[in-house]
């Protein structure tokens, strides 16, 4: 039943579309994977099914990495997780769900961020000059 | 005198081998149903609260990926000719909304389900390969379908063309099978509510599948359902696909008549 | 005396009948053909047989190295997790580290441990300062009703623990 090959496993992956500065949003994912923990048999032939799980899971904002989970074998199939973060400027959110065979795949949602007023914050830090001292 | 006795015990024995006792249950009216409309409970009901939540929430869903790849391949180009099933059924014509909750269906004198018309629009309509029964691409395909028609209450048809297989199924309902010599009216229509070790019995409707069983953590159609509930039986379980199986789906889903589709639920 | 004894009485008669009618119709009695014929007992791969049997003393090893002695906080993670599981190879469980995620006041590293699993442990989540609250939830295997410990360190050195018993149960038929 599940002996197709297939390459297109999904990945799914819910960010808010717009917050407040400050305020605290729910980052929720989720992978299809078969998380074959290494003890499972075939009924019929009695061969162990090998392992094969998702290793890592690695939340990264405009490529600075603020959350890394790792996962064993005991997290469920299709494994869902949703963690927090706080919202302070606009930017890229990514997940990155590694295998442990060191395959990676990426899923990624663009998060705006406006304070009171309703004008967007972007990740740039001006300087005295209002000319770009760094870029977030 | 010895004459009258080897009759008589030949004329009953003759009645319990062909089973003519048994076919008094096909000659009751069949509109009797075991529940009636307001005692109607989805397989939601028995389901513990966070199960529940699961089911409700279309992301935390896990069903819902095969949704999605269903909803992909609906309108992936194929073959010479490029055809897809978005060439046919699109929105304005032949929308598919509403199709799935008349299956199974007669179709050319055969009763069908959702997964094989399917593959039957594929080999004749579109002139490709059949889907492999039970493989993630016919299953999320049907997953699709039915999701379009989602919230609509279930109508099959029993008149007509569909009456025999009716009748076969609800024969196959009511036999014992396997080692156990359990009949599925036992559990589903008498003591439906009450636990059995530690799960709560449901009434035994289909109206969320193709479903996301937990057990197999993968979506799977209700041949394959019934497979299962055989061989905790003890019985030899038949192929996916097997005509016995859509008759016994058609009466099970008759019998859920008038509750809403739920797929892709989240079960045990 | 020298006569025949009639062998083809009424009564043997009358009793071969029905035996040789038993035995023409036995199909229904057995259904060999029909849905629930016996079968060779394949309910027996079903009962999957672990390899991999848990080891309690190895799982408090392991809980006890992470904890490494360090005096245990009260009231610094709460577990949420259902009392009895639908089934064993979906717990949703979620957590919660109430402390303020400023400076030095953040979890560096929360485990998950399943107690009675082959393989105690289940995730580690490492967070840093902007993550804004340590609040996670995610669904877990379990292979018999045990408890979850949850054991947060903290970027201070002090350490949080919790633990919740969750029945996971056999159901229907099996």
């Amino acid at each position: 039943m599940a002996n197709e090959e297939r390459k297109n496993w999904r990945r799914r992956l819910r960010v808010p579309k717009s917050a407040i500065k400050g305020e605290i949003i729910t980052i929720k994912t989720m992978a299809e994977h078969v998380m074959e923990p290494g003890v499972r048999r075939d009924p019929d032939t009695g061969v162990i099914y090998p392992k094969k799980i998702i290793d890592q899971v690695i939340c990264r904002f405009n490529g600075k990495q603020i959350y890394k989970s790792q996962w064993f074998s005991g997290v469920s199939a299709n494994p869902f997780m949703s963690f927090k973060m706080k919202a302070l400027t606009s930017g890229l959110v990514e997940v990155e769900w590694v295998d442990d065979y060191g395959q990676s795949s990426f899923k990624k949602a663009v998060l705006l961020v406006f304070d009171e007023n309703g004008n967007e914050i972007i990740p740039i830090k001006l300087d005295k000059n209002n000319s770009i001292k760094e870029i977030m | 005198m010895f004459f009258l006795k080897l009759l008589s015990i030949i004329y009953f024995y003759s009645l319990f081998c062909f089973n003519v006792i048994s076919e008094e249950i096909l000659d009751s009216p069949i509109i009797e149903k075991p529940y009636n409309n307001s005692e109607l409970k989805s397989g939601n009901y028995f389901l513990r609260e966070e199960t529940r939540k699961i089911e409700l929430d279309e992301f935390e869903n896990p069903g819902m990926i095969w949704v999605e790849r269903g909803e992909e391949l609906f309108s992936l180009k194929e073959g010479k000719n490029d055809s897809s099933c978005l060439s046919c059924h699109n929105k304005d014509i032949n929308s598919l909304v509403g199709v799935a909750i008349s299956y199974p269906k007669v179709y050319n004198d055969k009763l069908l389900n959702l997964e094989q018309k399917i593959n039957i629009c594929r080999q004749n309509k579109m002139k490709l390969d059949t889907f492999e029964l039970e493989g993630n691409r016919l299953l999320s395909l049907s997953s699709f379908v039915t999701y379009l028609s989602k919230g609509m209450p279930i109508s099959v048809a029993i008149e007509g063309e569909a009456e025999k297989y009716f009748k076969k199924g609800k024969k196959l309902y009511f036999q014992r099978v396997g080692q156990m010599n359990l009949a599925c009216n036992q559990c589903h229509d008498k003591i439906a509510g009450r636990y059995l070790r530690a799960e709560r019995i449901s009434q035994g409707h289909i109206n969320g599948f193709p479903s996301y069983l937990m057990r197999w953590d993968s979506i799977a159609s209700v041949h394959r359902r019934f497979q299962f509930c055989n061989n905790q039986a003890r019985a030899e379980p038949l192929e996916i696909g097997h005509d016995d199986y859509n008759a016994l789906q058609l009466y099970v889903s008759w019998r859920g008549n008038s509750l809403l589709i739920e797929s892709p639920s989240v079960r045990r | 005396m020298n006569f025949k004894k009639n062998i083809f009485t009424r009564r043997i008669m009358l009793n071969s009948i029905c035996g040789i009618a038993c035995l023409l119709s036995s199909k229904n009695l057995f259904a060999q053909d029909a849905i629930g014929s016996p079968f060779r007992d394949r309910f027996q791969s079903y009962r999957q047989t672990f390899r991999i049997e848990s080891d309690p003393e190895e799982a408090k090893r392991i809980l006890r190295n992470i904890i490494k002695g360090r005096k245990i906080r009260d009231d610094l993670i709460s577990l949420k997790a259902p009392d009895i599981a639908e089934n064993g190879n979906t717990v949703p469980i979620s957590f919660s580290v109430n402390c303020s995620m400023q400076n030095n006041d953040y979890p560096k590293v929360v485990h998950i441990l399943v107690l009675d699993n082959p393989f105690p442990e289940i995730a580690k989540f490492y967070f840093t300062p902007e993550s804004g609250e340590a609040n996670v939830s995610i669904r877990i295997r379990m292979r018999t009703s045990s408890n979850i410990i949850a054991v947060a360190e903290m970027s201070d050195g002090t350490v949080g623990e919790t633990q919740s018993y969750v029945d996971v149960t056999i159901g229907a038929c099996s």
